[in-house]
């Protein structure tokens, strides 16, 4: 039994040398050109796809975020808008209200005095007219009394003067 | 002829003792290393393996020697 | 693994301790039990289906007389135009009528000389097999990209999410992290590279098959890839840092001129001789560790042999596991030492860094 070392174990041999060297150099070319090239090229593009639509997706995010930011700030602004005028509609209607009630007071008011006033002038009116009644009720009682001499002028006279003094007392 | 034998036969021994300790040595602190900072664990496994590569280099010259040495 | 060669060289211990009776059975000669453990990782110019027989390569000869071609080396030798195979040319006599070939080494019988033998080897067969299995798979794959899956969709099926994972591994974890931004030149070699190392690799794990990788003269035109990328591509700084390291007392620079020039040359010599003596010693190893039965059987007899065979078949499926893990290792650390020392000749120096 016994190991052999061949001398060839860390010789180069040439022929094998020359074909590899070709063979390698055919099969680099023909690699490279027809499979790393395209699956190469596929893969950095679908990377690039990728990427691209992630970003595409980050920034329809980021409008998205804004416009939903705008629609709040409008929703806002309409709120405090309508409050507003709400308000104003309130303070309004409570100015239109206060109007007509003073309005209403002072007609009411007026219509009272309107109305005493006219009392007042049918009661002076009355009052005269009850005077004068009198009066002549008076003379025709004070002339059927006496019943003639005294001119009637001068009695219907002396009758005013005392109604006229009573009235003023 | 026979002493080339036992040189080559003696300088493989010697040349894998060396490799082994070198080897072990780069495993050992790549292991500790590992354990301290595990999210490290890719790249420390990677220079760990040039490492050895290297290592492993300058061993397979010395066995190449002694195979050398034996066929002579 | 270091319990199990260390249960292993016990195992040997006690078996060596206990059976030296069986020592006087083997009176073989030498010759007859002889092991021809680094033929077994030889180039050769057939291929073996042991025990079913040898497949003969055809022969590509060079000489003073041109290029000659035979069908196989048993056609080249019963040709008629002057080959031998050279077994019979040191022996002396050579025979006549048909004749098998013995060591396949051809030599002409008129004693010129063979000037150059391009024959089609065992390694270089699964050399071109591994080439075809990769472009058989790669080719029909940017086929699919093409077509646009895998482009604009998602990779379709098992087999392109597997080889996808692997390119866009090697792209971005191997060629992007080494190289830099400069990365997308050299992607297509080390993709290349890495497939073929791979493929190569695990055809010396099939029945029959032999990794071309295992052979010094695939490594080192390999390794001279990258050793051409390297310096075909390498920038101006690397050049500086060869022959005039800049930063460094002017005495320095010429220590460091020798060292910078030796290290250039070992770089890609390591990248050579690491995959060569990695896949050799795989193989090298099972042969070993099988080969420790037939040693049994020459030291102690058949019995102990076959007693112990359980352990040496289990050991080597150990080893053959192992092999498979390295095939995958080794073609990575190829892959990614071509793409450091291609980082490392491509990369630009900042000079403020080194005026320390």
């Amino acid at each position: 039994m016994r190991f052999v070392f061949a001398q060839s174990l860390l010789d180069v041999d040439f022929g094998l040398f020359f074909w590899v060297l070709i063979t390698f150099i055919l099969f680099l070319i023909i690699l490279g050109k027809f499979a790393w090239k395209p699956i190469l090229s596929a893969l950095s593009e679908r990377e690039k796809n990728i990427k691209e639509s992630l970003e595409a997706a980050e920034k329809a995010m980021e409008e998205a975020r804004k416009v939903s930011a705008e629609n709040e700030a409008a929703l806002k602004e309409a709120e405090i808008t309508a409050q507003k005028i709400r308000k104003e509609a309130l303070e309004d209607a409570e100015k239109i209200r206060a109007d007509r009630m003073q309005k209403a007071d002072k007609d009411a008011n007026e219509r009272l005095e309107q109305a005493l006033q006219q009392i007042e002038q049918e009661k002076k009116k009355a009052l005269i007219e009850l005077r004068t009644e009198v009066s002549d009720l008076a003379i025709k009682a004070v002339s059927q009394i006496l019943d003639a001499e005294i001119d009637e002028k001068k009695n219907k006279q002396l009758v005013d003067n005392y109604i006229k003094d009573l009235s003023s007392n | 002829m026979e002493l080339g034998y036992l040189a080559a036969g003696l300088g493989a021994g010697i040349v894998s003792l060396g490799a082994g300790l070198g080897i072990g040595m780069i495993g050992k602190a790549a292991m500790e290393g590992t354990a301290r900072q595990p999210e490290a664990a890719n790249d420390i496994r990677t220079s760990m393996l040039i490492s050895a590569a290297f290592i492993e280099g300058v061993a397979l010259f010395g066995q190449v020697i002694c195979i050398v040495l034996a066929l002579a | 693994m270091i319990n199990l060669f260390r249960t292993a060289f016990l195992v040997i211990i006690i078996l060596l301790a206990n059976c030296t009776v069986a020592n006087a059975e083997t009176d073989k000669s030498p010759e007859e039990n002889r092991v021809d453990l680094i033929g077994k990782v030889l180039d050769k110019y057939y291929l073996d289906f042991a025990p079913l027989g040898k497949v003969e390569l055809p022969r590509i000869i060079y000489d003073e007389e041109g290029l000659h071609f035979f069908r196989s080396t048993t056609h080249a030798i019963n040709s008629q135009r002057g080959f031998t195979d050279a077994a019979f040319l040191d022996s002396g006599q050579i025979p006549t009528g048909h004749v098998k070939p013995v060591s396949y080494e051809l030599a002409r019988t008129n004693g010129t000389e063979i000037k150059m033998d391009l024959s089609i080897t065992n390694h270089l067969f699964f050399f071109w097999l591994a080439a075809f299995v990769t472009m058989g798979i790669f080719i029909p794959l940017s086929g699919k990209y093409r077509q646009g899956i895998g482009r604009t969709s998602e990779p379709k099926g098992g087999f392109q999410n597997l080889f996808e994972t692997f390119v866009i591994f090697i792209r971005d974890d191997i060629a992007k992290s080494n190289i830099g931004e400069k990365y997308e030149k050299f992607t297509p070699y080390l993709l290349t590279v890495f497939f073929f190392i791979l493929f190569m690799n695990l055809f010396g794990l099939m029945p029959w098959g032999v990794s071309s990788t295992a052979d010094i003269t695939v490594t080192a035109v390999l390794a001279l890839f990258t050793f051409f990328f390297t310096q075909a591509y390498a920038s101006k700084d690397h050049w500086q840092h060869i022959f005039w390291f800049p930063g460094v007392p002017t005495p320095i620079k010429f220590i460091l001129l020798p060292v910078e020039l030796i290290g250039l040359f070992t770089k890609p010599f390591s990248l050579c001789i690491r995959l060569f003596a990695n896949m050799a010693s795989g193989k090298i190893l099972i042969f070993a560790l099988l080969g420790l039965i037939f040693i049994f059987d020459g030291l102690f007899g058949a019995v102990v042999a076959y007693g112990t065979s359980w352990l040496w078949i289990a050991l080597t499926l150990f080893v053959y596991l192992i092999k498979a893990f390295i095939a995958f290792i080794q073609a990575y650390v190829f892959t990614i030492l071509s793409a450091l020392f291609i980082g490392m000749a491509v990369e630009e120096h900042h000079h403020e860094e080194h005026a320390h």
